[in-house]
């Protein structure tokens, strides 16, 4: 067992070392770029972000969609997550996977999918004129709508695997004590099942949430002009621009911003668990 | 105890460290008996897709034919963000536009180029040197496009001029491109502003907003959005239109009353390269004219070399071919430019979204 222990330690130890050399480093020298201009500390790249207001805008777009997006991803989730817990084990497994199988192909191809989905040609552009001839199509493609189906579907995996394995842990006694005991089953579900299910929504909320708020490639592929992210600004920033410290300044900010959102979630979670 | 244990862990992580600088020193000594044991490879970046089979069909294969021993490999294209942090370390000869090519030269990051180290070099067309601000020129345009307007012809008459994207029939219906600097100077010209007072232009992305359904961010993107009839007018390169409308797709090309922008794909050889040599030599071939004929034939760009002869029938498809054709469009000034390119994307971004 000691002699266990030990392999375990060092085996930590190489972990932390490979974390902090291949994480935390390369993110400290992002964050101290960002505060030099020409060799001197400055606030500037700070100053431009929270004075101009296509900088603000974005930010607000940027949080504003991807709690939106976070508030659909679960209820559609809980839903999906719900319905393949009612199933037998073996149709769970199935579920499961077909669940997890977007993931196993590239994101821009998935995306690739839904422009063509989407398009003004696209499938559900053409239903619509079936349904409605001599209309013009609806606008789908490089909008808002676009882009939050995009994420939902990017984070709705994350989401139903959380919510699914909270559960899977809730004792099938209570809730049978909860029917016997003559509640109906809404309110044994709202009573029992659900409470017992929160932290897998909140661990499902706060990857999804992260997940959003920092997607470069779904507002890039289907949304338009006016439905960018701070992630697209800062690789703008950085690749068109050369401008490598206003593009670790936007980083750092969204970074900031998320650890924020997170530990909120994370303290809800603890209220939770204590009520 | 306490002591024994905090010898313990400092011994292992000091063992840890021990087998990272060893690791990492053993991959060093890997990585140098490897350079020199691979002698004749050179490392090109290229754009991948069609382009890459291409290339590698008429350039890269005779290229190794004609010169026994020698290794060609393909890189991913490279980005000057990634070049100007010693992310160029095993590459000799980079790929990309004009501007960039411009750009890391003006960083120091390029070797010289003169006439005595390419045969083809007194051949070739004024505009295919790439000159830094020094007027040095660190590398060579070896493909040669047309900045101007693709639209499908089932759709709409043959736009004039560039103002056709301000049309408000096209509401929703257009793309630009992202942080693009040829759709920058059209705009200038078409409005009439001057470099000192660019007002004009950046009022006038203030009006196309409602028309501009995505500013795209590869050079590949319309394809797809005209294939999906999401756009029907957007501003774009000859080579990919022609390819698209020799694919039977309804797609036209057309470079209006003002004019266009030469777009010039280029190449240059870093200064870290040690195989400069023969990546010159490389160069050299792919500035052969037969292989630029080639070129043209499969992937429509224009030849950088006048001596390349180009069919009569593919000629007519439109490609940017000869000293006339060459001549009528605009080459930006971009040493100028450049330094003036951080505020004019930052203020195209304050207009363009909304």
């Amino acid at each position: 067992m000691i002699k266990n222990k030990k392999y375990y330690t060092i085996a930590g130890w190489l972990a932390a070392l490979y974390f902090i050399l291949l994480f935390l480093v390369p993110l400290l020298r992002m964050f101290t770029l960002s505060f030099f201009s020409e060799g001197k500390i400055s606030f500037e790249y700070y100053t431009t972000i929270f004075t101009s207001p296509v900088y603000l805008r974005v930010l607000y777009r940027t949080l504003y969609v991807s709690f939106l997006v976070t508030g659909i991803g679960l209820v559609i989730g809980y839903a999906i997550s719900y319905f393949i817990s009612q199933k037998s084990e073996k149709q769970q497994k199935k579920w499961l996977i077909l669940v997890l199988s977007p993931m196993f192909m590239s994101l821009t191809i998935r995306l690739f999918g839904w422009m063509m989905l989407l398009g003004q040609e696209g499938l559900i552009n053409r239903v619509f004129s079936w349904l409605s001839p001599g209309k013009d199509g609806i606008p789908l493609l490089f909008s808002y709508t676009a882009v939050a189906i995009g994420i939902v579907h990017y984070c709705l995996p994350f989401i139903i695997l959380n919510i699914y394995a909270s559960l899977k842990r809730v004792d099938n006694a209570l809730i049978e004590a909860s029917l016997m005991l003559g509640e109906s089953k809404v309110k044994t579900f709202w009573k029992v099942i659900f409470p017992l299910s929160l932290p897998g929504i909140f661990a499902a909320a706060s990857i999804s949430f992260a997940l959003s708020a920092s997607t470069f490639l779904v507002p890039l592929m289907l949304g338009g002009p006016n439905n960018l992210f701070v992630s697209n600004l800062a690789y703008n920033a950085i690749v068109n621009m050369g401008d490598y410290p206003q593009g670790a300044a936007l980083s750092i900010v969204l970074l900031f911003i998320v650890v924020i959102v997170l530990s909120i979630i994370s303290f809800f979670e603890r209220r939770s668990r204590i009520a | 105890m306490k002591l024994v244990k905090k010898i313990r862990n400092l011994s292992i992580v000091s063992l840890s460290i021990l087998f990272l600088v060893v690791s990492s020193v053993l991959s060093a000594c890997g990585n140098s008996t490897g350079s020199s044991g691979s002698k004749g490879t050179i490392v090109v970046t290229t754009y991948g897709g069609t382009y890459d089979k291409v290339f590698k069909q008429y350039v890269v294969d005779p290229f190794v034919k004609k010169n026994p021993g020698v290794n060609v490999k393909l890189a991913p294209y490279t980005t000057v963000a990634k070049l100007a942090n010693g992310g160029g370390k095993n590459i000799d000869i980079v790929s990309l536009d004009d501007f960039d090519i411009i750009d890391i030269g003006n960083k120091g990051l390029l070797d010289k180029m003169d006439a005595k180290q390419f045969s083809n070099w007194n051949d070739l067309y004024d505009q295919t040197y790439l000159k830094n601000k020094e007027g040095n020129t660190v590398g060579l345009a070896v493909e040669f496009g047309a900045w101007g307007i693709a639209y499908n012809h089932e759709k709409m008459n043959k736009p004039t001029s560039w103002n056709v994207f301000w049309d408000k029939e096209f509401k929703g219906k257009a793309a630009m491109m992202n942080q693009f600097i040829p759709d920058i100077i059209m705009t200038q010209k078409l409005t009439g502003a001057t470099d000192s007072n660019m007002k004009p232009v950046w009022d006038a992305f203030k009006k196309v907003r409602p028309n501009i359904s995505q500013y795209y961010s590869s050079f590949s993107a319309p394809e797809a959005m005209f294939d999906s009839g999401s756009i029907e007018v957007a501003s774009w390169f000859d080579g990919r239109a022609i390819a698209m409308k020799k694919q039977g797709k309804p797609i036209s090309f057309t470079v209006p009353k003002e004019g266009g922008v030469l777009i010039r794909g280029g190449e240059g050889i870093l200064k870290s390269s040690k195989n400069k040599k023969m990546a010159r030599k490389f160069i050299d071939f792919r500035l052969d004219p037969k292989v630029q004929a080639n070129f043209a034939k499969h992937l429509y760009y224009g030849p950088t070399n006048k001596a390349a002869k180009l069919d009569n029938s593919l000629v007519n498809e439109g490609i940017t071919y000869g000293q006339e054709a060459i001549d009528r469009l605009t080459v930006p000034d971009w040493n100028k430019i450049l330094p003036e390119r951080k505020d004019w994307f930052n203020q195209w971004t304050e207009v363009t979204s909304k």
